[in-house]
């Protein structure tokens, strides 16, 4: 009889306490899950898909630009530079405000660069007309549960939802809205905190940073980013966040291990004579130890089968109603293919050293150390 | 009883390993309710001190009382004309080049800060109105994270203040430096625009009013409660993990008690025909699980205290630190003994139920 046989025929002796082993490890197979899809969530928004070589100007002694007010003349030493090095230049308002009881982004620029500079493609209804019309982001509609049609008080005035936009970064959580619209709303002053630079195809975005950089209306006074730099910036408590997750996964995954170690360590107290005859019969000590491990490894596969289905199963209860948002920031557990791979690989592994860990005994006991047991 | 009690906790050290994986185990979920319970306890405390008695005149919908709101000092003669007589204006912002360096800025106006702020001072002395330029009270909390020292300077928006006093509040006002309105809005580059004008709440303006100009009044520390509902959904779902972190190791604790019992049930056995009576056997094992949950609960201290001294959560000038109290510790301690109970239930009731003849004639089954 190979180990492989015999373990399954063990496993099948007593099912009941192989259930129960399973049920143990599964366990923490879904909270390991659950902690690393968290992780996962945060590491994703974290690598925030590429905008190009887009540069922003804004003043950098303001940790949040709400407060800062660019003036016209640094939108105007980049138009200086020239269509070679920049195709567009785009002012940007920004405030992080209270929206019908929820803190979000209110951005407004002019609309012909809504596409290009600031990145947005319209993904339902249409986009708003100059006026008490906005549009919101997906992120925004799914977690404010605001549709089309949606009125929205910013900053005491009624504006109305005609459309919500796809874009790339923190701003899909944002308002938008036309600057003519802000400047009727907020006011002629402090209209922009952000000038977007896109810069030419072709031009060399370091080359068109260092002209702005040096720019007697910018340099001093203001600073110029890659909107890619800026945004990963400005994210350091998501990375405590993110670190703290994986610290938890880990955790969760170090779990599974003691899990194995538990179920081998309890398997080998209750049956050191039985083992003592394998090897009697002709097992060799790999052989048993063999038997062990993939006796471990069968019931960490069983709780990995039970454990996914149930995490995904819980991850789709959690979102029943939408992902949960952190700071503007979706936190949408999913049981993506690959990483169940990786958490397949990481159970294995964690399994076997557990099972390892407690079948190092049997290599070192004597077959008559375990028939007297 | 005593006797089975001790008898359990024997049986169960006779598998040193197998205790300290299942307390390590057991650990985990009470672990994560420490450190969820310990940020949060010290994030309500330090941003959610509503004050009733005053109310926050801002930009409507920004948060004033941190950052967002810039608002002309005319305002003043608005809130004249409503009835309140002497208006206390603050500056509110947070500087800094990056969310590491920034600080908390607030300016006051040296005259009258104190009819709206309490502060215990911990060195040094208030500011006052007869301070030069350039000098700054800082928080507790600030002086720690820039090793500000009393008479020593310290570097907001590039320029050097001086540490004329260090206070302490216990809010999120410890992480801030107060300088003088003039001085804000010099730094800043304001002219004479501030942020918030403090008033008495109980007069013509209610809280959620909106004034012309784009203004709107909250009761003080509102900005703060809002901060702290961006948070919830995180603690919701990392709350909910940890319950099931916690369903889950009571019953791989009960499948390991029970097993153990099985184990041991020809001497069970043994126990009840020498005179210990089925209640006895479940004390046994309940002894067991407490056992245990106790150690659980000592690895989780010993766990959370460690990682959350060393992963504050960091940004923009602020730190939420872990802070165990009461009523986390009660909870936690709820916990375990209810894991402890939970996973020793059912192998304790199977004893107790099991009649004696099943447990020794199932040793030589």
């Amino acid at each position: 009889m190979t180990p492989l046989r015999l373990a399954l025929a063990d496993l099948g002796f007593d099912r009941l306490r192989t259930m129960l082993s399973i049920a143990g490890m599964a366990s923490v197979i879904v909270c390991a899950m659950l902690l690393g899809a968290m992780a996962a969530a945060l590491s994703d928004f974290l690598a925030v898909p590429s905008t190009g070589s887009n540069l922003i100007i804004l003043d950098g002694n303001y940790v949040d630009p709400s407060d800062s007010t660019l003036p016209d003349e640094v939108m105007r030493a980049a138009e200086a530079l020239g269509p070679q090095l920049v195709s567009r230049v785009s002012p940007l308002f920004f405030r992080q405000l209270r929206v019908n009881d929820r803190l979000v982004q209110v951005r407004a620029a002019p609309l012909a660069d809504w596409a290009g500079a600031q990145h947005l493609s319209l993904q339902s209804g249409r986009w708003p007309n100059i006026g008490n019309e906005v549009v919101i982001g997906e992120g925004l509609a799914d977690s404010a549960g605001w549709n089309l049609g949606s009125v929205l008080i910013i900053y005491g005035r009624p504006m109305t939802v005609t459309g919500t936009f796809r874009s790339p970064g923190v701003a899909f959580a944002a308002v938008y809205m036309p600057l003519e619209s802000a400047r009727d709303l907020f006011g002629p002053d402090r209209l922009t905190q952000i000038v977007t630079v896109q810069v030419a195809l072709g031009a060399d975005g370091e080359t068109v940073s260092a002209r702005l950089a040096a720019d007697p209306e910018i340099a001093g006074r203001f600073v110029v980013f890659y909107e890619d730099t800026y945004t990963r910036r400005n994210t350091e408590l998501l990375r405590d966040l993110l670190n703290l997750m994986y610290v938890g996964s880990g955790l969760a995954l170090l779990a599974v291990g003691m899990g194995a170690y538990m179920a081998s360590a309890l398997h080998l107290a209750e049956r050191p004579r039985e083992s003592a005859l394998l090897r009697l019969s002709g097992f060799s000590v790999a052989q048993v130890s063999a038997y062990l491990l993939l006796r471990t490894e069968m019931l960490a596969a069983g709780a990995f089968c039970i454990g996914v289905p149930l995490a995904s199963a819980w991850m789709s209860a959690l979102y029943a109603d939408g992902p949960a948002y952190v700071f503007n920031v979706p936190i949408r557990l999913t049981a993506d293919p690959n990483r169940v791979a990786i958490f397949a690989a990481l159970t294995a592994l964690s399994a076997f050293a557990g099972a390892l860990v407690s079948t190092a005994g049997l290599l070192r006991a004597s077959v008559a150390q375990g028939l007297r047991s | 009883m005593r006797s089975a009690m001790r008898l359990g906790l024997q049986a169960l050290l006779q598998h040193p390993w197998l205790l300290i994986v299942l307390a390590i185990n057991t650990a985990l979920p009470l672990m994560c309710a420490l450190l969820i319970g310990g940020y949060q306890t010290d994030m309500l405390s330090r941003y959610d001190t509503v004050n009733p008695s005053l109310l926050v005149i801002q930009e409507s919908g920004s948060m004033g009382e941190f950052y967002g709101s810039r608002i002309p000092s005319a305002t003043v003669e608005l809130l004249r004309a409503r009835g309140y007589a002497h208006p206390i204006p603050e500056i509110h912002n947070v500087t800094g080049a990056t969310p590491a360096s920034a600080v908390l800025l607030r300016g006051i106006d040296p005259a009258r800060y104190q009819e709206i702020e309490t502060f215990r001072l911990l060195y040094g002395r208030p500011l006052n109105a007869n301070d030069p330029p350039r000098a700054t009270m800082i928080g507790s909390q600030l002086a720690r994270n820039r090793d500000a020292v009393l008479g020593g300077p310290i570097q907001i928006r590039g320029r050097e203040f001086i540490v004329v006093g260090v206070f302490e509040t216990g809010t999120v006002s410890d992480f801030e430096a107060w300088v003088s309105l003039r001085d804000a809005q010099d730094l800043l580059g304001w002219d004479d625009a501030v942020s918030i004008f403090v008033v008495p709440a109980g007069g013509s303006v209610k809280p959620g009013d909106e004034l012309p100009g784009g203004l709107s009044a909250v009761e003080r520390g509102a900005s703060g409660r809002n901060l702290t509902r961006e948070w919830r959904p995180l603690f919701d779902l990392l709350g909910s993990i940890a319950g099931s972190l916690g369903i889950w190791s009571a019953l791989a604790l009960s499948a390991t008690l029970g097993r153990l019992t099985w184990l041991r049930r020809r001497d069970l056995g043994v126990m009840r025909v020498v005179g210990y009576e089925p209640a006895a056997l479940a004390i046994h094992v309940c002894a067991q699980g407490l056992a245990v949950a106790a150690l659980a609960t000592l690895l989780a201290f010993a766990g959370a205290s460690a990682i959350g001294a060393a992963s504050p959560l960091q940004t923009s000038g602020v730190q939420v630190r872990m802070v165990i109290e009461a009523r986390t510790v009660a909870f936690v301690l709820a916990c375990a003994l209810g894991i402890g109970l939970a996973g020793s239930v059912v192998p304790a009731v199977w004893l107790a139920r099991m009649p004696l003849s099943g447990l020794v004639r199932a040793e030589w089954a």
